[in-house]
C-alpha cells in the first residue's frame, strides 16, 4: 500500500481544501507547535476508523470555516486518501456536512464513508469499511505511531499472533489442525473397532492397549509435571530477571549512593564556605563604613581648620595679654631673677645653716648675705600670694578640639581600610557567588544521581531500597530453586522420551499384530495421521521461531544503519511464556540492557518496525507505509540528521510529522533549517499557521501547506 | 577653697572626652517605627532575658536597626527632623556607650569601634562652635544634644526608607543582601548627589 495523496478539507486547523502529494519514499512534514502536525495525524486516524465510531464530531470542524459561514450555509469536513494497493489505485474518503443555523449553532449531517476504486466510468464505489481488507484495523498499530511511546508494538497482547498469522508460513495451519484432530480420532476409533474382531491376538492386543493406556497416562503425568516445573522455572527466572535487574540495580545503587554521599559532602563543605551574613557583616565587620571616606575627609578638614583657628586665637590672646603683663611688671620693678629661684626649701635650709649654697661662703645670722637670703625668701612668699592676681587667664578652659584632633589622627591611619573595604566586600561577594555556582553545579549533579536512583528503584516495581537489597541477598536461593526445577525438567524430559518410545513401540506392535487385517489398515492410517499432526505442530513452532529470528536479523541490520556512530547493542526478539512478544537490547549478547535511553530505545524499536515492514513486503509484495508523529523528540540534531538520512535511503514509504528542522530566527520567528533540509532525500512539506492570527481566537487559526521539495 | 573642692567633679568632667558624654545619651526615634521597623527586624522589645533566636530576627538589639537607619540617612545625605511632639518619640533603652559591645547573641562580634565613627560623622555633619565650647562659652551638653539631634534626624530618614521597604515586602530584609545592596547603591557615586537620590529611588 502506497499513499499517493492525502486531502484534508475543513478538518480542524486545515481550512478549506488542503492536500499532501506524497512520494513512495521519505515524506517529511515539518511544523512547529500548533501548526497542525497532530491534526494531520488525527485526520488519518479518523479516516482509517472502520468501526463506525466518531463519525461526525463537531470538534473536527474547522473553527475558521464554521465562523465565517452565513446562517443556513453549509460546507463539508472531508478527509480522503488516494493510495495504490496491489496495482490498483483507490480512494478512501470520509466526510460529513456541517450547517450553521440562524441562531449560530452548527449541526452535522450527511455522513459518508466510501472506498472508490478506479476512476471515470469504471468507478466502483463501496462502503469504506472495505478498507479493512487493504489495511486491517489491527494492523494499524504496525504503521501509525504517535510519539515515542507507541513504538513498542510487540508489547500489545495480540501483536505476536498478528505477526505470525500475517507474515509466517503457518498462517493457514490452524484449519489443518482441526481437521487432523478429527481425522486422528476417527482413525483410532476405526482401528479399535477392527481390532475387536481379531480374536487370535486378543490378549496381546489387550496387553498392548494397556501399555498404551499406561504409557499415555505416564506421559500425561510427566507432561503435567514438566508444565509445573517449567512454570516454576519460569517464575524463578522472572524473579531472577528482576533480581538480575536488581543485582545490576543494587550494584548501581551502591555506586549511585556513594556518588550521592560524596556530592552531599562536597555540597555541605561548599555551603559551609559561603560567608553570606552580609547584614551582620555590615555591623560586626563594620562594612557599613564602606562609604565613610567622604565623611572622614569632611571631619579631617573641619578638625584641621578648627585646630588652626584655635591656635591662632590663643596666640593672639597670649600676645595681647602678655604685653599687658610685661608693662605691669616693669612698673612694679621686680628683679630679673624669678622670685621662685632657688626655691623655698633651699632658701630655708641656707638661712638655717647660715651658709650660701651657691657660692659656698658663710652667711652668719644677721650678716648682709643672711639678710639678703631672708629678703629673697620673703619676696618669694609674697610672690606666692600675689601670683593669682598676676597670672594670665587661659584662653581655653576645655580642649575638646584636641580630643577631636587626636581621633582624626587615628581616623587617618584607618582610612586605607575604609577605602579598600568596598573592593573587599565585592571580592567576598564574588567569591560567595562562585561558591554558589559550585553549589548549583553540585546540585545539578545531585539531581542527576537522584534521578538515576529513582529510576533504579522504579524499575524494580516499587521495591524499596531495603527490599531491593533483601532481594539481592536472596538471589542465590532463587537461583538454586530455578536450577533444581531445570534439572527436574531434564529428568522428566528424559523419562518422557523413554515412555514415548514404549508408547510408540506399543502403537507399532499393535499395528503389526493386525497386519494383513482390515484393522491394520485403520491402524496405519491412524498412525500416519498422528504423525502428520505432530509435524504440523512442530512446523508451526519452527516457523514462528524462524519468523522471529528473521525479524531479529532484519532489525539488527536496520539498527546497524540507523545508529552508525553510537552504541547499538543487539536486538533480541523472543516470545514470552504468555505468548506475547518482546523486543529488547542485549549487551555483548549476554546481558540485557534494561533501561536504554529514549533515543536508543526509539532507534531499536523503529528498527524492529522497519524489519517487520520489510518482511511483510517480501511476503505478499504489499508494502505498508509507516506514519510517525514526532518520533525523534529525544534525538540530538546530529543523530536526527543521520537517522533521517538513513530513513530517506530506505526503499519504503515513511511519513514523518515533526517539529525538527526548525530553528529560531533572530527576531523570534521560526525558520526552516535549510542546511539540514538539503541533506534529506525525499519530499518535504512545511505546515504553519497562516499569519496574521489572533492567539486568543481559534477561529483565526489556519494551517497552510508549502511544499519545500 | 571650698569652691575648688566642689569643682573636683568638674575637673574630672573637663578631662572626660566629649564622646563619653555623648555615649551616655539614648537617641530617640519616632514611635511609629517601633512596630513597623524595629520590632519587625530586630529583637527590640524582647528584653534581655528573652530568647532572642526564637523569632529569627535579622538583627539583635534595638540599636542595630538604628545604626542601619543612621547610615542610610548619612549616605543618602538626607535628614528628617523628629516630630516636635514628645509623645511621638521614644528613647532607645541602651545608651550609645554600649552600642556594639559584645552581644549575648551567638556568632556575633563586638563592634564597639563603630561608635567612634558615628561620632566622627556627627561632628563632621553638625554645625557646632567648637571654639566656643573649648572657651567654655557654651555647655558641652548643648553640643552633645546637637550631635544627638543630627543622629536622630539621619536615622529618622533611614527608618522611613526601611519602613517603605517593609511595607512593600514584609520579608524584604530577610534577604542577607537587602541592607548590603542598599549601602552598595547609596555609596556607589558618593560625589554625585543626584544619582544618589536616583539610586535610592531605585531601591
Amino acid at each position: 500500500m502506497i499513499i499517493q495523496k492525502i486531502e484534508i478539507h475543513n478538518f480542524r486547523s486545515y481550512y478549506k481544501e488542503n492536500s499532501f502529494e506524497l512520494i513512495n519514499g521519505f515524506n517529511l512534514i515539518i511544523g512547529s507547535n500548533g501548526d497542525g502536525k497532530t491534526t494531520f495525524y488525527e485526520a488519518l486516524e479518523w479516516l482509517f476508523r472502520t468501526d463506525g465510531t466518531n463519525k461526525m464530531d463537531t470538534k473536527y470542524i474547522s473553527k475558521k470555516r464554521s465562523e465565517e459561514l452565513q446562517p443556513d450555509d453549509s460546507d463539508d469536513v472531508r478527509v480522503a486518501m488516494v493510495y495504490e494497493h496491489n496495482g490498483k489505485v483507490k480512494t478512501l474518503e470520509k466526510m460529513f456536512r456541517f450547517t450553521k443555523s440562524f441562531d449560530g449553532e452548527v449541526s452535522t449531517s450527511n455522513y459518508s464513508f466510501s472506498l472508490i476504486e478506479g476512476n471515470g466510468v469504471e468507478r466502483i464505489i463501496v462502503d469504506g469499511v472495505s478498507f479493512e481488507k487493504d489495511l486491517p484495523s489491527e494492523m494499524r498499530k504496525f504503521i501509525m505511531f504517535k510519539g515515542e511511546t507507541d513504538l513498542d508494538v510487540l508489547q500489545s497482547s495480540n501483536a505476536m499472533k498478528l505477526l505470525v498469522d500475517n507474515f509466517s508460513e503457518v498462517r493457514d495451519f490452524d484449519a489443518y489442525f482441526a481437521f487432523m484432530e478429527y481425522a486422528t480420532k476417527n482413525a483410532n476409533k476405526a482401528r479399535d473397532n477392527a481390532q475387536k474382531l481379531d480374536r487370535k491376538n486378543q490378549d496381546r492386543i489387550k496387553e498392548l492397549n494397556r501399555t498404551i493406556e499406561h504409557e499415555t497416562g505416564f506421559l500425561s503425568d510427566i507432561n503435567r509435571e514438566i508444565g509445573i516445573k517449567e512454570n516454576e522455572a519460569d517464575n524463578f527466572d522472572k524473579l531472577l530477571k528482576n533480581i538480575e535487574q536488581s543485582q545490576e540495580s543494587s550494584k548501581l545503587l551502591v555506586s549511585v549512593n556513594s556518588r550521592i554521599e560524596n556530592l552531599q559532602k562536597m555540597r555541605s563543605e561548599t555551603v559551609a564556605r559561603i560567608r553570606e551574613n552580609y547584614t551582620i557583616n555590615l555591623l560586626d565587620d563594620m562594612w557599613v563604613l564602606m562609604g565613610f571616606e567622604n565623611t572622614a575627609d569632611e571631619y579631617s578638614t573641619k578638625i584641621n581648620d578648627l585646630m588652626k583657628e584655635r591656635r591662632r586665637l590663643e596666640n593672639q590672646y597670649l600676645v595681647t595679654t602678655g604685653e599687658e603683663k610685661a608693662i605691669k611688671a616693669i612698673q612694679k620693678g621686680i628683679t630679673d631673677l624669678p622670685a621662685h629661684i632657688p626655691g623655698r626649701k633651699i632658701m630655708e635650709d641656707m638661712l638655717k645653716e647660715e651658709k650660701c649654697k651657691f657660692c659656698g661662703q658663710k652667711a652668719p645670722k644677721g650678716s648682709d648675705a643672711w639678710n639678703f637670703m631672708l629678703a629673697r625668701l620673703e619676696e618669694y612668699k609674697a610672690s606666692l600670694n600675689t601670683q593669682k592676681a598676676d597670672d594670665i587667664e587661659p584662653y581655653y578652659h576645655n580642649n575638646y578640639i584636641g580630643e577631636l584632633q587626636k581621633r582624626d589622627t587615628t581616623l587617618n591611619d584607618n582610612l586605607s581600610d575604609i577605602t579598600t573595604m568596598r573592593h573587599k566586600i565585592q571580592e567576598l561577594m564574588a567569591f560567595n557567588n562562585r561558591l554558589h555556582d559550585d553549589v548549583k553545579k553540585i546540585d545539578a549533579n545531585l539531581e542527576i544521581e537522584y534521578e538515576k536512583k529513582k529510576r533504579i528503584l522504579a524499575q524494580t516495581d516499587g521495591l524499596t531500597e531495603e527490599q531491593l537489597l533483601a532481594n539481592y541477598e536472596s538471589i542465590s536461593t532463587w537461583m538454586d530453586k530455578k536450577n533444581r526445577a531445570d534439572n527436574r525438567i531434564d529428568v522428566l524430559k528424559r523419562q518422557r522420551e523413554q515412555h514415548r518410545e514404549i508408547l510408540d513401540k506399543a502403537h507399532l506392535d499393535l499395528s503389526k499384530i493386525s497386519e494383513g487385517t482390515a484393522a491394520a489398515m485403520y491402524a496405519k492410517t491412524a498412525l500416519i495421521l498422528q504423525q502428520i499432526s505432530d509435524s504440523f505442530k512442530n512446523a508451526k513452532e519452527l516457523n514462528k521461531k524462524r519468523l522471529l529470528m528473521a525479524i531479529e536479523d532484519e532489525s539488527n541490520a536496520f539498527m546497524e544503519r540507523l545508529n552508525t556512530n553510537d552504541f547499538k547493542g543487539t536486538i533480541r526478539i523472543v516470545e514470552k511464556a504468555n505468548g506475547q512478544g518482546e523486543a529488547f537490547l542485549m549487551n555483548n549478547d549476554t546481558v540485557r540492557i534494561f533501561n536504554p535511553n529514549t533515543a536508543l530505545k526509539t532507534t531499536y524499536l523503529m528498527s524492529v518496525l522497519f524489519a517487520i515492514g520489510k518482511l511483510s513486503s517480501e511476503k505478499d509484495k504489499t508494502q505498508l507505509p509507516l506514519i510517525f508523529d514526532a518520533p525523534t523528540s529525544s534525538f540530538t540534531d546530529a543523530k536526527e540528521n543521520e537517522f533521517f538520512s538513513v530513513i530517506s535511503s530506505l526503499s519504503k514509504q515513511v511519513i514523518i510529522v515533526t517539529k525538527s528542522f526548525l530553528r529560531d530566527g533572530s527576531n523570534g520567528e521560526v525558520l526552516l533549517d535549510n542546511s539540514r533540509i538539503n541533506n534529506i532525500n525525499g519530499r518535504i512539506f512545511r505546515i504553519e499557521k497562516k499569519k496574521p492570527f489572533d492567539d486568543k481566537k481559534l477561529g483565526t487559526i489556519q494551517t497552510v501547506i508549502t511544499k519545500i521539495k | 577653697m571650698s569652691e575648688t573642692l566642689n569643682n573636683i567633679e568638674e575637673n574630672v568632667k573637663k578631662d572626660e572626652k566629649i564622646i563619653d558624654i555623648w555615649g551616655r545619651r539614648n537617641p530617640r526615634f519616632e514611635k511609629k517605627y517601633e512596630q513597623s521597623v524595629m520590632r519587625a527586624i530586630s529583637d527590640y522589645g524582647i528584653g534581655a532575658s528573652g530568647n532572642t533566636g526564637v523569632k529569627g530576627k535579622i538583627l539583635g538589639a534595638g540599636y542595630e536597626p538604628y545604626i542601619m537607619a543612621f547610615f542610610i540617612g548619612l549616605y543618602a545625605n538626607k535628614r528628617i527632623p523628629l516630630s516636635e511632639d514628645l509623645d511621638d518619640l521614644k528613647g532607645l533603652g541602651q545608651p550609645l556607650m554600649y552600642w556594639g559591645n559584645l552581644d549575648s547573641k551567638k556568632y556575633r562580634k563586638a563592634y564597639s569601634g563603630l561608635r567612634s565613627y558615628i561620632f566622627i560623622a556627627l561632628v563632621a555633619k553638625t554645625d557646632i562652635d567648637w571654639i566656643a565650647l573649648d572657651k567654655g562659652d557654651i555647655k558641652v551638653n548643648t553640643v552633645v544634644t546637637s550631635l544627638v539631634e543630627t543622629m536622630e534626624e539621619y536615622a529618622n530618614y533611614g527608618f522611613s526608607v526601611m519602613e517603605e521597604k517593609l511595607k512593600e515586602d514584609p520579608g524584604y530584609f530577610f534577604s542577607h543582601r537587602a541592607f548590603l545592596d542598599i549601602f552598595l547603591q547609596l555609596t556607589e557615586k558618593k560625589h554625585d548627589d543626584f544619582s544618589q537620590d536616583e539610586a535610592l529611588e531605585e531601591l
